[in-house]
This record gives structure tokens, C-alpha cells and sequence, in this order.
């Protein structure tokens, strides 16, 4: 309960320079959002086993060690095998896996082509989504990542979105989270040691506000001493709000992230609408 | 409200009303991870910091930083609760995000808009913000996820929740007041 510093985990950064890591960061986002969403509304496995090795190629591109990145699942792995294991024997008897032959049953145990299907799909999906979900903040600074929103945003500063002001809060909040953490971590222990109520059986609503209050308001009260002190700062550095302001980093697109965006969002469209042949036609008969 | 007070002691209220809405932002993220075990449920800190932002930065600034907030999680940094960045789009729990933009909006509203300057109006402005969290979070889930069974996603996304929530309600009434007279106290040394 008290390591909290060590569970509020800001993506790391894996600096190698490679191609990937050069990309404009607006590429990168668009680019994950258009996999994410192919990942997750394709309903073919060799469409998906498509998606997973471009994954795999990116990640190999970006020079990522695959050893440190894999070593994350093996904490995680007992459990996905359980589960897909389970998944594979009971849920021959749902009717989304009824259809096709069955290839094995015995008392309540059931595998059918639907759920053999069902459970390769699930592990590449799964697979897939752990590979995406690391790469954005991999192969960027959090600095790129603020500034490629701020820019993504700007078109929608035609409808009131201020787009500057965003990532300047944006900013300023990544480097809030783990001064906040810390502190937070420093009130639970100074009210634990001095016998504070926390961690104890609380059923009554009442109680319970009256034992989480002494750890919310200091952390309240800090969080707002501490931006009152950085405006401060800032307005003694001549800060006057986003109009006007030149930056230190230029984001400069090239003409290969535009075709890097273009090829992601093309893979995309044909991992999704091509009429793949299903796989388990090929190795488990019609 | 208490960024009000604030910008009473430097001069442009702009940077204040940004940091005041960036160090919500910064709380939503740490207290989407801060899990503590109370019995029987653990719980984090997350609805609550949302209704403070709501109580304490006014409707406009409260949404705003659960707007950044969903922003960042969106751009792929893993700051919601399961660490999944860009990710949480396809998860069931989606809804719950978007209700903290419009649960801190609606707290916020009726806090400023409450006839009177009683606790308790607060306090239910606080209990209006938990609900529309709630609405928005299990409409997403029962829509996407459970073919619009409202029955199954009252029992899955709602109900659970209930009591403990009424419980942060009245933290975040109190500790927005308890901040209130802390930097509206008398000072001997002005800054």
C-alpha cells in the first residue's frame, strides 16, 4: 500500500534513434489509434496474425529490445493460460462456438471448431494489444507526445478548443503526477504512524469519508500550494498565455510521415475489408 | 471558488486557472492508481478527485482537466486506472471516462448555480456528479458490451459502487470547504 511511487508508472522511453523513434510523434498517435482500432474490429485471425507482425516489424524497426519487452508477460502469463485454457473447454457449449463439428467432449468438457477459433483470435489479440500499448511512449519523449496533441488539436480551435492551453496543461500535469504520488505516499505514512485509521473493516459511508479525509485534504491543499507556486514562477518568467508564443521545438513533418501514415491507415482498411479466408478452414476442415 | 481566492495574489488570472486545472489533471491520474484496501471493496481515490475538480474549479475548469486528462490517455501515456493508454477505448469501462468530464461539469455547475451557500446544496451537487458518471459509464458498457440489458449493467456498472461513492461524495464536500478556509484563513506574513 505504501510503494505507491513505484505503481504510478509514466510510460518509459527507450532511446535507440532509430527510424521510428525520428517519426513525427502526430504520425505515432494517428498510427496507433488507426492499429488500435483495426485490432480490435477485426474478426479474422489471419488478419489479425497480419496486424500482430506488423507490430512485430515496427518493433523490430524501433531497434526494441523484444527480451525486455516479452519479460512483461511473463508475469501475466499463468493467468492468460488459465483463462484461455477455460475459455477453449467451456465455451463449446455457448452458441457462438456451437457451429462446426465437435472435436472433443467428455461430461461438462467441450471443444468445438467455434471455440478452438475463438481462443486462437483471443491470443494474437491479446499478444497484439500488449505490443501496441507499450510502442507510443517507447519510442517518444512525453515532450513530443504533449506537443504532437497540441498540434493534432489545433483544427479544433475553429470550434473554442484552446489547443495551446491544453498542452500546456498537459505538461505541467505529467510532471505534477509523480511529485503528487510521492507525496501522497509521505501523508499515508505519517498517518499510519501515528495510528491513522487506514486499511480497517468500513461498511458505513460515514465512516469511511471519516477515515479517508486526514490523506485527501493535505494532498488537495498541497496540489493547489504547489500550483500557486509555479504560477508564480511562471508569471515571474513573463508568461502571458498561449497567443503569441514562439516554441523551443518545431515539429517539422516530413513527406515520410505522410506516407507512413498513409501505408498504416492503408494496412488498416485491408486487414479489415479483405474477405480473409478463415485459417481454421485450412487446418480443421469445413 | 478557490481558484478565485488564487488569483487574487498573482495578476493573470490565466496561468492560475491553467495550473489550478493541470494539478487536477495530475490528481486524476495519481489517484486512478492509488488503490486503498478498505473492506470489503478496495476503492481508489478517482470519482472523488473528479468531484473535486467539479466543487473547487468551477464547471468550464473542472471538465477541462477531464478533458486533459482523457487527452493524455488517448495520446497513449498509461495514466487510467488499468495502464492501458490508448487502449481503454475498446475496453468496456470507456463510458466511465467520458462521465468524468460531464460528472465534474455537472458538480461544478450546481455548485455554482445553488441557491444559498449551504453544505449540504453542495453535497448534492457532489451526489449529481456521481450520478451522471455512473449514467454515462453504464449506458457505454450496457450499449457496447451487453446488448442494452439495463438490468445486468445496473448489477455490473452501478450497484457495486453505491455506497462507497455516497462516501466520497461527502469527502469531497468536505475537503473542497476544509481547503476553502484553509487559503481563505488570515496570514501574518502576506506573500
Amino acid at each position: 500500500m505504501f510503494e505507491l511511487s513505484r505503481n504510478v508508472l509514466i510510460g518509459q522511453y527507450f532511446p535507440t534513434n532509430s527510424a521510428v523513434h525520428r517519426l513525427d510523434p502526430r504520425t505515432k498517435i494517428l498510427g496507433t489509434l488507426f492499429i488500435v482500432v483495426a485490432i480490435s474490429l477485426s474478426r479474422s485471425l489471419l488478419a489479425s496474425l497480419l496486424l500482430l507482425g506488423l507490430l512485430v516489424l515496427i518493433t523490430w524497426l524501433a531497434r526494441l529490445p523484444f527480451g525486455a519487452i516479452l519479460r512483461g508477460l511473463r508475469y501475466a502469463a499463468p493467468l492468460l493460460a488459465i483463462f484461455l485454457v477455460v475459455q477453449l473447454v467451456f465455451l463449446g457449449w455457448q452458441p457462438s462456438a456451437a457451429a462446426g463439428p465437435v472435436f472433443f467432449e467428455w461430461q461438462f468438457i467441450r471443444v468445438t471448431r467455434g471455440s478452438l477459433q475463438q481462443m486462437g483470435l483471443g491470443i494474437v489479440r491479446l499478444l497484439s494489444f500488449y505490443f501496441i500499448a507499450g510502442l507510443p511512449t517507447l519510442t517518444t519523449t512525453v515532450t513530443q507526445l504533449t506537443h504532437g496533441v497540441e498540434l493534432l488539436l489545433r483544427p479544433l480551435r475553429r470550434v473554442g478548443l484552446p489547443a495551446a492551453e491544453i498542452a500546456l496543461v498537459n505538461m505541467i500535469a505529467l510532471r505534477f503526477v509523480p511529485t503528487l504520488a510521492e507525496e501522497l505516499e509521505r501523508v499515508m505514512k505519517a498517518q499510519a504512524s501515528r495510528c491513522g485509521e487506514i486499511g480497517t473493516r468500513l461498511q458505513r459511508p460515514d465512516r469511511l469519508a471519516r477515515a479517508l479525509l486526514p490523506l485527501v485534504v493535505p494532498l488537495f491543499v498541497n496540489a493547489f500550494r504547489r500550483a500557486e507556486e509555479l504560477a508564480i514562477a511562471m508569471e515571474a518568467r513573463c508568461y502571458m498565455g498561449g497567443v503569441g508564443r514562439t516554441k523551443y521545438v518545431r515539429l517539422q513533418a516530413t513527406w515520410v510521415d505522410a506516407a507512413v501514415t498513409a501505408a498504416l491507415l492503408a494496412i488498416c482498411a485491408v486487414a479489415l475489408w479483405t474477405p480473409w479466408p478463415a485459417l481454421a478452414d485450412l487446418f480443421l476442415g469445413r | 471558488m478557490l481558484a478565485t481566492h488564487l488569483h487574487q495574489r498573482v495578476s493573470h488570472s490565466i496561468i492560475v486557472r491553467l495550473l489550478a486545472i493541470a494539478a487536477f489533471t495530475a490528481l486524476t491520474a495519481v489517484s486512478a492508481r492509488v488503490t486503498i484496501d478498505l473492506q470489503p471493496v478496495p476503492i481508489t481515490l478517482q470519482v472523488l478527485t473528479v468531484l473535486l475538480a467539479g466543487l473547487t474549479l468551477g464547471a468550464t475548469d473542472g471538465a477541462l482537466s477531464q478533458v486533459a486528462y482523457v487527452v493524455l490517455i488517448t495520446a497513449g501515456l498509461p495514466i487510467d486506472a488499468g495502464g492501458f493508454g490508448t487502449l481503454v477505448w475498446v475496453r468496456p469501462t470507456a463510458g466511465y471516462l467520458l462521465g468524468f468530464v460531464a460528472g465534474a461539469f455537472v458538480a461544478g455547475y450546481l455548485a455554482e448555480h445553488g441557491r444559498g451557500r449551504l453544505v449540504v446544496f453542495r453535497y448534492l451537487a457532489g451526489l449529481a456528479g456521481v450520478a451522471v458518471i455512473y449514467a454515462v459509464g453504464a449506458a457505454w458498457l450496457t450499449y457496447g458490451y451487453l446488448a442494452g440489458d439495463w438490468g445486468r449493467g445496473w448489477a455490473l456498472g452501478i450497484q457495486p459502487f453505491l455506497l462507497v461513492d455516497a462516501a466520497k461524495a461527502i469527502i469531497a464536500t468536505i475537503a473542497a470547504e476544509s481547503a476553502r478556509a484553509f487559503f481563505t484563513r488570515p496570514r501574518r506574513h502576506a506573500p
